[in-house]
């Protein structure tokens, strides 16, 4: 799925945030961004969770510059699954992808097998990170089942928990999707 | 550590000694949330036991197994020692009962308290040891504990990679001191997925590692050379964020000798030392042995050009 020439000559390259509805991609990439991103925002048309009313349609898009005039470009997928074919379009030609799941969500163990899955069918090589977000709001909240999950599905990527709101703690996942590329 | 104490029935003299006594265990890292009994689980109450509704309290705190500090002008023989008779005295004496029902609620061979079940502490253990090194060890490693840690009560969850505490105050503290001497008894084994104490939910991995890395330089030699990682540890919400990082990530790529690597990095041994005890203590590494689970696939360099991945390394605080 590798466009290797577009690579070789690019100035630019992209990270794609992907995962559930109401998980935190937005706002993973807005506390990163060098800009608000360009968000393709509609009113939720399906079960609200908490106090969102609107979810990405079609894409976000922000950019990071980088030394020489470069940039790193930020996309978010969209959650729903009617959006599905948007999710090769971005993933084509990333350098990485990060999973952002909803740590309050109980089915959380399963979105993110579905998740690192959806990502692994796409490139199995793609260096996948995956960032758990509120878990501070749910002490029953259960890093290690995760973790069995991913292993049971022959895919060990690191799993963090953090803050999507904190650009130190997004940072930090993104920093870990490098290492991977060293 | 904060405790949760009730009052039933007391006189207006009796109140202000208990509201003195709670202000004064603070002198003793003890502190005492008060308020009036309402039926609720707490840690101790204080009734006044010739009042008709205060031996009605007192009657449920014995059978709740609830902490019981009880004034009454005669004197009153309980057979536990989480529960004391005051008569009319200064609020000194006051907080010496207190600390003796606080202390005795606190050692393993005490009743459970209320709505937990009962601790199962590992006979003839005692620690010489800091905290940390403690948490190292074989009876401890990877189970669920409950643990007094400089005086601030903690739940680790090894079994959810989580750790809780009451408060803010008490997470932080606990953290700090993990470098600090454990005391004796100061961690209790529990069921696995026994509910911890408190609200205040946070990585396992980071609170070690943050922890670990304040103490670096108190930390003796960790033991082996070659080291691997069951599963990489959970490092987004740790303060120090970079090197933890790239020593994860070593270990969970090519398991070996770090320290060497550590060091053409320009990464201090100490740091490396405090990582390696950290992620011992969460359970996550293996020493000497290669890895039980397999290590993700090696990405490909040629995903991105080399330089830009330099220049990108770089904007996100990287460099290699």
């Amino acid at each position: 799925m590798l466009d290797q020439t577009c690579i070789d000559a690019a100035s630019s390259t992209k990270l794609v945030f992907v995962g559930p509805v109401g998980a935190g991609k937005t706002t993973a990439i807005t506390s990163i961004a060098d800009s608000p991103p360009v968000s393709t925002d509609m009113p939720l048309s399906g079960p609200t969770r908490g106090d969102k009313t609107s979810t990405t349609v079609a894409l976000d898009f922000a950019t990071v510059r980088i030394e020489g005039g470069h940039s790193v470009f930020l996309y978010g997928c969209p959650g729903q699954d009617h959006f599905e074919f948007m999710r090769p379009i971005l993933l084509r030609g990333a350098l990485g992808a990060v999973i952002v799941l909803d740590g309050s969500d109980p089915d959380v163990v399963t979105h993110c097998g579905y998740w690192a899955r959806t990502v692994a069918d796409f490139d199995a090589a793609l260096p996948m990170v995956i960032g758990i977000t509120r878990t501070e709001e749910v002490p029953e909240f259960d890093l290690i089942t995760v973790r069995k999950a991913m292993r049971a599905q022959g895919i060990t990527p690191p799993v963090f928990t953090f803050d999507a709101r904190n650009p130190q703690q997004t940072t930090q996942l993104v920093r870990a999707l490098l290492l991977m590329l060293e | 550590m904060r405790i949760d104490l009730r009052t039933a029935a007391l006189t207006d003299p009796e109140d202000q000694k208990v509201r003195l006594a709670a202000n004064l265990l603070g002198a003793v890292r003890i502190e005492a949330k008060l308020s009036p009994w309402d039926g609720t689980r707490c840690d101790v109450v204080v009734v006044n036991a010739d009042d008709a509704y205060g031996r009605r309290v007192m009657e449920l705190a014995q059978k709740r197994g609830i902490g019981l500090v009880a004034y009454a002008a005669q004197p009153i023989h309980f057979a536990l020692s989480t529960q004391r008779h005051v008569a009319e005295g200064t609020a000194a004496s006051l907080v010496s009962a207190l600390r003796g029902v606080i202390d005795a609620a606190r050692k393993p061979d005490s009743p459970a308290r209320p709505g937990t079940s009962a601790p199962a502490p590992l006979p003839g253990h005692t620690s010489d040891v800091s905290a940390l090194l403690e948490l190292t060890h074989d009876s401890w490693r990877g189970r669920d504990i409950d643990a007094d840690i400089a005086g601030r009560r903690i739940s680790i969850r090894a079994s959810r990679g989580r750790v809780t505490a009451a408060t803010l105050s008490d997470m932080l503290a606990a953290r700090d001191a993990l470098g600090e001497r454990a005391e004796t008894h100061a961690f209790t084994a529990v069921a696995e997925r026994h509910p911890g104490i408190g609200e205040i939910s946070w990585s396992l991995d980071a609170f070690l590692v943050d922890g670990a890395l304040r103490c670096r330089h108190q930390l003796p030699a960790f033991a082996g050379s070659t080291y691997a990682l069951r599963d990489f540890p959970d490092l987004g919400s740790t303060r120090e964020t970079l090197t933890p990082l790239r020593i994860a990530n070593w270990l969970q790529q090519r398991p070996g000798c770090v320290k060497e690597r550590a060091a053409k990095a320009g990464i201090s041994a100490d740091e490396v030392n405090a990582c390696l005890w950290a992620f011992r203590a969460s359970n996550l590494l293996v020493i000497d042995e290669p890895p039980a689970a397999a290590t993700p696939p090696a990405a490909q360099a040629a995903r991105v050009a080399r330089p830009l991945l330099s220049k990108l390394a770089a904007r996100f605080g990287l460099a290699w």
